[in-house]
């Protein structure tokens, strides 16, 4: 009995000891799995919209006193402004910039200030600045400075590219014929005031020599008419013209516009504009100083650009934006059809176009240029860019981001296989409040948007989340997304992802990564 | 055959442990070599990551994290602080919180490093490492600290599928090898067993046998050291057995002979009696005389036969006294001088005077008489016997010498055997039952001492009797 015992003990040991020896892989499905404590964040749910801007600096550029360079000055950034808001609270701070030791008043003596009717305006990484016609007492190189100036300290912004400086809603020329324009300009800090000033004044027309005979390449912005009547939007281009008249520029600048935009995208197919001209554009004074352009297009053309989807007040609004922004004393247009002046015309979106004597003014299409948001929707499992057109005044606002992806993608955009990839009958009014605090985007939505998610899936919500994400980091350049519901933080909806907590900007989930 | 199962048994787990342990040496080596591995790289890219995901380039960070996901054939992924997923080299846990044990030892500042392999579902595994068919995952998870701190864990998904396929392969050639040793061990050993085991089945089927009433058989005394000392112990008390065996049989068959002799007399006179009813009243009265005498004889032969059971089952104690031997030799030749007399013997006795021991007076008188008696017994009348009593250095000496018959040398030895007598016609004549110096040999036994004869056949015989002075009880003697 004892031996039994003692043999069992012994095999029992021995099995013992084997077990030791051989450490198995864990198996360990069936141990309850460790919990993480719940997410929280220093965050309340924003009810109603809001920046929460911690007040910072702006940079701005004057010509320093010896006249050298631009130096940087510093001031006191207005915190919880847009983008749009701010380039014109900045314009405005540095045409009011009083000298001091280091930097000359932009103004010196001249009193500067913006135009009364747009006087920036803000799309596609183009501010326009329209100065009040007192810019004119500058002079040539007085203004050109300005609008270095105004372009270093405006670059200075997130996503501005370049600056178009226009005074009395006209281009302004730098040379005595008049003919000179300044184009877009792009940030210069720190270079040789002097130098580029010669740089600019050796593509002036000599004197004795035939301006159209002088050709000029210029860094210009392109105005397209957005598909559906939905306004204009901008793009930049350098161009080559062959002569410094405004009928070659005219010329040069229809032929660009035709061959349509290189990179944005929603924009119309552009119709063959000089095919359908019957004769050269035609330069004329007006009365009250500035020129007209006359562009006379062949009868029928209206029906012709109807067929082809061209909303006629859209591209008579690019075509107004892109001459009188770029070719310098240009008060408008005149666009005759057939042998008659076109005197009406009418958009669905913008309602009537005063024309007035056959002229159509740059002032008269202010509300058409809009901004452009990036929005990501959903195609083959990732998330794919697609560009909405916005208000320009809201083009970087958080809630018609939201508002735009809440839309989905359009006829196009679902022909290029775009799927939406927010719930079905979400609107805008889901979106309780969204607010950009530091570099995190605080979203608010609505308990009816928590159960359109639920009813899209555990599959879909990875995708629909980061759709969100990645739509309001590009655009403000926020880091990172929190989500509430309700004014509360929610765990898991649908039950892929965890919402609670913070989600970083990631483009990993998205198509072009992978191109 | 159960110490052959208990050998096997001890034997197989034997070689299950070894086996376990080489598997368990070799996975280990595998496993810890992969570990450090892991851990080292989850650690390297920990470093790199932490100021990337603080405040970096998405698109870089994404981009740099597939190129290394893809150089250590693993996926990455980086964890913030609150257990969430916000960059993954395959992007489909983005968002999600994944409740593994390392990051939550890692991000519950218990371990900046922790690492574990895994053992799950084919399909589990699947979405974490991409590997189709795998059923093992590991994971390393590493902190990753900024400028305020914990900032978030990189994980390491490792795939290990393949380490455990070859460690599962080595694992399986490791058995099949142990197994081949086994058993060719187990073959070996079945064989020296049965060579060491041999001799003791040999002795348990003879003692089988011997038990079952063979006692004549006997074990091969072959092989060496205890087990040919146990078989020939072993043989030595076989042989023994075998002539206890052989003297109780010839006892009985001599005892119920010496029974039956005077009751057949008795029942030969008794009838002869019986049918002659007119037989002359002498011989009548002679017949019962001799039939009284039978009877006698029968009551002399039980009686004998009870006194030598008794002291074979030690039932009769010792009644130990002081003895005055000298007196006790005296009273013995005084009490058998007539009958000597009668045959016209001569009986002499020299006892030494004051010789005292310890003894049962019973027993000792019935030694000396017995002797004495037989010697005028076997001694032609007109003889002589001579009983003396000496002191030997610590014993007393029993003399008791006869010029009679004399035994034959081959009798000697037998004569103290039960029911034993030389010339069985003879002692008939002089009615003896042969158990006389049975009684005495047993009798001197019981007081320690001893008793051996000297004799030569026609000249006469000597019994010579040592006792022992002081001795208590005497119990040593059997
Ligand atoms: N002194 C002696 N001389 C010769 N023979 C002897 C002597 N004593 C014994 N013997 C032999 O030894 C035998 C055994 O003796 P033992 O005394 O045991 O038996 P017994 O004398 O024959 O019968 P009983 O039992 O009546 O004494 C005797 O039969 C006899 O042959
Ligand atoms: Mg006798």
């Amino acid at each position: 009995m004892r031996r039994r015992r003692l043999l069992a003990l012994t095999l029992a040991m021995m099995l013992g000891l084997s077990g030791c020896a051989a450490r198995p892989v864990g198996e360990d499905e069936e141990k309850p799995a460790p919990t993480l404590p719940r997410a929280s964040v220093e965050w309340t749910a924003p009810d109603g919209d809001f920046i929460y801007g911690e007040p910072g600096l702006w940079t701005l550029y004057l010509p320093s006193r010896n006249g050298l360079n631009l130096a940087a000055q510093h001031v006191q950034s207005t915190p919880g402004i847009l983008r749009s808001e701010e380039a014109e609270a900045i314009a405005r701070e540095l045409l009011a910039y009083p000298a001091n030791q280091q930097v000359d008043a932009l103004g010196g003596g001249v009193q500067l200030a913006l135009a009364a009717e747009n006087p920036v305006e803000y799309s596609g990484g183009v501010v326009t600045v329209n100065l009040a016609s007192s810019a004119l007492g500058l002079g040539y190189r007085g203004v050109y400075t300005l609008g270095l100036a105004l372009a270093s300290t405006l670059c200075e912004l997130e996503n501005v590219r370049c600056v178009n400086v226009l005074v009395a809603g006209q281009s302004v020329s730098l040379d005595t014929g008049g003919m000179l324009p300044m184009g877009s300009v792009t940030a210069h800090p720190g270079e040789n005031l002097p130098v580029l000033w010669e740089q600019m004044e050796a593509r002036k027309t000599p004197v004795g020599s035939d301006a159209a005979q002088t050709p000029l390449t210029s860094y210009m912005t392109l105005y397209f008419p957005l598909d559906n009547g939905q306004g204009i939007i901008c793009e930049n281009r350098t161009l080559t013209f062959p002569g410094q008249t405004p009928g070659l520029m005219a010329s040069a600048i229809l032929e660009a516009l035709s061959q349509g935009a290189m990179y944005l995208t929603g924009v119309t197919e552009m119709p063959d504009l000089m095919s359908q001209m019957i004769y050269e554009p035609l330069t004329s004074e007006l009365a009250d100083g500035g020129r007209m352009i006359t562009l006379s297009f062949r009868e029928g053309v209206e029906a012709e650009w109807q067929a082809a989807g061209v909303d006629p007040a859209c591209l008579a609004a690019a075509i107004c934006y892109s001459l009188t922004t770029f070719i310098p004393g240009t008060a408008g247009v005149a666009i005759r059809v057939g042998d008659r002046p076109m005197t009406s015309l009418r958009s669905e979106k913008f309602g009537e176009v005063p024309v007035l004597g056959g002229l159509l003014r740059r002032s008269g299409f202010g509300n058409y240029l809009m901004g452009q948001t990036t929005v990501y929707f959903i195609r083959d499992g990732r998330l794919a860019p697609a560009e909405k057109s916005v208000d320009r005044g809201r083009a970087d606002s958080l809630r018609a981001q939201l508002a735009a992806l809440t839309e989905g993608p359009d006829a196009r955009e679902r022909a290029e296989g775009l799927e939406a990839a927010l719930p079905e009958g979400t609107g805008e009014e889901d979106v309780l409040g969204v607010a950009l605090e530091g570099d995190a985007v605080l979203v608010n939505l609505s308990e009816s948007f928590r159960s359109g998610i639920q009813r899209m899936g555990r599959e879909a919500e990875t995708l629909l989340c980061y759709s969100m994400v990645n739509t309001l980091c590009l655009n403000s350049g926020a880091r990172r997304v929190c989500f509430f519901f309700e004014g509360e933080q929610v765990e898991y909806i649908a039950g892929t992802v965890y919402w609670a907590g913070v989600f970083d900007y990631n483009t990993g989930l998205c198509e072009e990564s992978f191109g | 055959m159960k110490i052959l199962l208990a050998f096997f048994v001890v034997v197989g787990a034997s070689f299950i442990v070894a086996a376990n342990n080489m598997n368990g040496v070799v996975r280990n080596y595998l496993t810890g070599q992969r570990t450090r591995e892991d851990t080292q790289a989850a650690e390297n890219l920990a470093a790199i990551y932490a100021p990337l995901f603080q405040s970096g380039d998405v698109t870089d960070l994404n981009n740099r994290l597939q190129e290394d996901a893809l150089g250590l054939d693993g996926r990455l992924l980086l964890v913030d602080t609150d257990g969430k997923v916000q960059y993954d080299s395959l992007n489909g846990f983005c968002g999600q919180r994944l409740q593994l044990s390392e990051v939550l030892r890692v991000l519950s500042g218990e371990d900046t490093a922790s690492y574990g392999m895994h053992r799950a579902d084919r399909e589990a595994v699947y979405r974490m490492t991409g590997e189709a068919e795998a059923e093992y995952v590991a994971y390393g998870a590493h902190e990753m600290t900024g400028s305020r701190g914990l900032i978030g864990a990189l994980v390491y998904v490792s795939r290990i599928q393949g380490m455990m396929d070859s460690m599962n392969q080595v694992s399986r050639q490791l058995n099949t090898v142990f197994a081949l040793i086994g058993v060719v061990t187990l073959v070996l050993a079945l064989f020296l067993s049965r060579v060491v085991t041999s001799p003791i089945v040999n002795l348990s089927r003879t003692m089988r046998r011997m038990g079952e009433g063979d006692l004549s058989v006997r074990v091969p005394e072959k092989g060496s050291g205890e087990l040919l000392q146990l078989a020939v112990n072993y043989n030595t008390m076989a042989a023994q057995l075998e002539k206890m065996d052989r003297s109780r049989n010839q006892f009985v068959s001599n005892a119920s002979h010496e029974l039956k002799t005077p009751l057949t007399s008795m029942k030969i006179m008794l009838e002869t009696m019986l049918y002659e009813p007119d037989m002359p009243a002498e011989l009548r009265q002679e017949f019962m005389r001799d039939i009284n005498q039978e009877i006698d004889r029968l009551t002399q032969i039980i009686t004998d036969l009870l006194t030598l059971t008794r002291m074979d089952n030690r039932q009769d104690a010792m009644k130990m006294e002081d003895l005055d031997m000298s007196a006790l030799t005296e009273e013995i030749a005084r009490l058998l001088r007539p009958v000597a007399e009668k045959r016209g013997q001569k009986l002499i006795c020299r006892a030494a005077p004051g010789l005292r021991m310890r003894g049962d007076g019973g027993k000792l008188n019935q030694v000396l008489y017995n002797l004495t008696d037989n010697a005028m017994k076997y001694t032609q009348d007109g003889g002589t016997v001579q009983v003396s009593l000496e002191e030997e250095g610590e014993n007393l000496v029993w003399r008791v010498k006869d010029n009679g018959v004399g035994i034959p040398r081959e009798d000697q030895e037998h004569i103290f055997d039960r029911f034993y007598r030389v010339d069985k016609a003879r002692s008939r004549d002089t009615g003896g039952t042969g158990l006389g110096l049975s009684i005495v040999k047993q009798m001197v036994g019981l007081h320690g001492g001893s008793i051996r004869v000297e004799s030569e056949p026609g000249k006469g015989s000597c019994f010579i009797v040592t006792l022992p002075r002081d001795r208590e009880g005497g119990r040593t003697a059997g």
